[in-house]
């Protein structure tokens, strides 16, 4: 077999590039599997599809970053 | 964030403002505040005279200030809402924030074609985590877009490396700065006295109790090296999450792997306290009023408060939600308390020297001051304008989907400049994590003790009767 080309190993070598480029195809495809294929089953699930209907019944955003982000239903109103 | 503290150059105030950062970061934000308040004046509809409840407030850039929306199965159905096509709204906002940071670039004298060319890379990672974030499963469990955005930067950077190409328009702290002034205008100070005493003390009280407490632990008894990771995990531990660990980053100059590591874990923490906590006062029967006032005041995000009190009922959902509202509020005077204790005295052992008072004026992170100049200025429109409360709402509607998308651009921004291995080093000992478990554990009794007296005894009646009055 031949002798890996010193070069070609190197940072930023073309054999270092690839192996660069195919740990980024790796993860890419990891987070498509996961978000097209595992989460929209985790959905389908009976707790989790609970939990999403009541929050959406109750018209809640549990991502919500700040208290501005939320219904005004859903504060207790001070007293006049 | 920056990696080490800004020297204090002593240069005029009028360059300072039409080169730094800090400045533009108001200026920009004042200019969206103005732009989008102005657009609900023209726009609003004027009530009967003296019926103040009659008067309706909107912007006609309403259709146009948009982010994607919630998906299961299909990620392009985020970019539709009923009819309406949500792209042309995103493209014309990433041109807008291009169109104002690209001329700030250029004011500032830096480069105005490399920032334009890279922008819009950076943007559309940012909806790449703004997609990611907004998964039904993801979205319904409090995993904010904070997260996803640090994980596609992060993917980038430690896979085929961060092109330089894109580096001028990796913007970390203008982004983060311009975003907390925009916050500014939500931080109502009239919302503190929404639950009046009770609703005081667990929020304002217990809070900076423990904000303080697990500060000092971590310096005196963990010896945790770095003051400010210190600071932003005890921040975002005690006040509200990823806003206050934001908020306070940037004003303690943290790092920004320090940010990264902080969000990370008070998100891990936040969904299992979202689930567990409601499941723990149900077990032990807890009062569910006393329960409410222990979520809002213990559970960091804002969003999984709403989902755990709701797990106890409408009212202790009510409950949790306004205490965490009262506790928001705080960001406003830990941001400026936490800037000003910096500049004074923990900086300041850098020159062996107590700055004097110019000294720290010109230290201190200007951006503070429009975070804070914009909470006084609508909360002042909004408790003393007639019609102002919904005037202010209809302006905040708007500003708080571009504060996402310019905190969405900065962990992108982060994501793309931190390194796995830079990260990993944080967590030798696992002295950060020790501190969370004891600052939570501290913020989970306390409140409990302070929710209990003034929920369950003290102020029973008084909360009963607010509850079973007209909401």
């Amino acid at each position: 077999m031949a002798p890996a080309n010193p070069q070609d190993e190197a940072p930023g070598g073309p054999a270092d590039r690839r192996r660069r480029w195919t740990r980024l195809l790796i993860a890419v495809g990891a987070v498509a599997v996961i978000w097209l294929v595992l989460l929209p089953q985790v959905a389908e699930t009976p707790p989790v599809k609970r939990h999403i209907e009541t929050m959406q019944a109750a018209g809640i955003d549990p991502s919500a970053m700040f208290y501005s982000e939320l219904e005004p239903h859903l504060f207790l109103q001070p007293q006049k | 964030m920056s990696d080490t503290p800004a020297p204090a150059e002593r240069r005029p105030l009028l360059y300072e403002m039409r080169t730094a950062e800090d400045w533009w970061a108001i200026w920009l934000g004042a200019l969206i505040l103005a732009v989008i308040f102005f657009s609900v004046q023209i726009t609003s509809t004027p009530g009967e005279a003296g019926g103040e409840a009659t008067v309706t407030a909107a912007s006609s850039l309403k259709s146009w200030i948009v982010k994607p929306g919630s998906w299961t199965n299909n990620p392009l159905t985020a970019f539709r809402k009923g009819d309406q096509s949500l792209l042309p709204g995103m493209i014309a906002i990433g041109g807008v924030l291009l169109a104002i940071f690209a001329a700030a670039q250029g004011i500032m004298g830096k480069s105005v074609a490399g920032f334009a060319a890279a922008f819009p890379v950076i943007f559309l990672l940012a909806l790449l985590a703004y997609l990611l974030s907004t998964q039904t499963v993801i979205k319904h469990y409090n995993l904010e877009y904070a997260l996803w955005a640090l994980l596609v930067g992060l993917i980038i950077s430690n896979t085929i490396g961060t092109p330089e190409s894109w580096k001028p328009a990796v913007k970390t702290e203008f982004y983060i700065k311009t975003g907390l002034v925009l916050l500014g205008a939500e931080v109502l100070l009239a919302k503190l006295f929404a639950l009046s005493v009770p609703g005081i003390a667990v929020a304002w009280i217990v809070t900076p109790i423990v904000l303080i407490t697990t500060f000092i632990f971590g310096q005196k008894i963990l010896r945790i090296a770095s003051p400010s990771l210190n600071m932003v995990i005890s921040a975002d531990m005690s006040v509200c999450g990823v806003s206050a660990a934001i908020a306070t980053g940037a004003a303690c100059r943290a790092k920004k792997e320090e940010l990264s590591l902080a969000i990370g874990m008070s998100l891990t923490f936040t969904v299992i306290m979202m689930v567990v906590q409601p499941i723990l006062i149900k077990l032990f029967a807890i009062d569910d009023l006393v329960g409410g006032a222990w979520i809002g005041g213990t559970i960091d995000a804002t969003g999984a408060v709403v989902a755990a009190g709701n797990a106890l009922g409408e009212r202790a959902e009510k409950v949790a939600v306004t205490v965490k509202m009262i506790q928001n509020v705080l960001i406003g005077v830990v941001a400026f308390g936490v800037a000003l204790y910096w500049v004074a005295f923990v900086e300041k052992t850098k020159d062996g020297a107590r700055p004097s008072a110019m000294e720290i004026w010109y230290r201190f992170p200007k951006f503070v001051l429009g975070f804070v100049l914009a909470s006084i200025v609508f909360s002042s429109i909004a408790y003393f304008v007639t019609a102002g409360d919904q005037q202010v709402k209809a302006t905040t509607d708007l500003t708080k989907a571009l504060r996402g998308w310019l905190f969405c651009l900065a962990f992108v921004s982060i994501g793309l400049e931190t390194n796995f291995r830079e990260l990993s080093a944080y967590l030798k000992g696992g002295k950060p994590l020790i501190l969370y478990l004891c600052g939570q554990t501290l913020n989970l009794l306390l409140t409990f003790i302070m929710a209990y007296v003034m929920f369950g005894w003290l102020f029973r009646d008084y909360i009963e009767k607010m509850l079973s009055g007209p909401s």
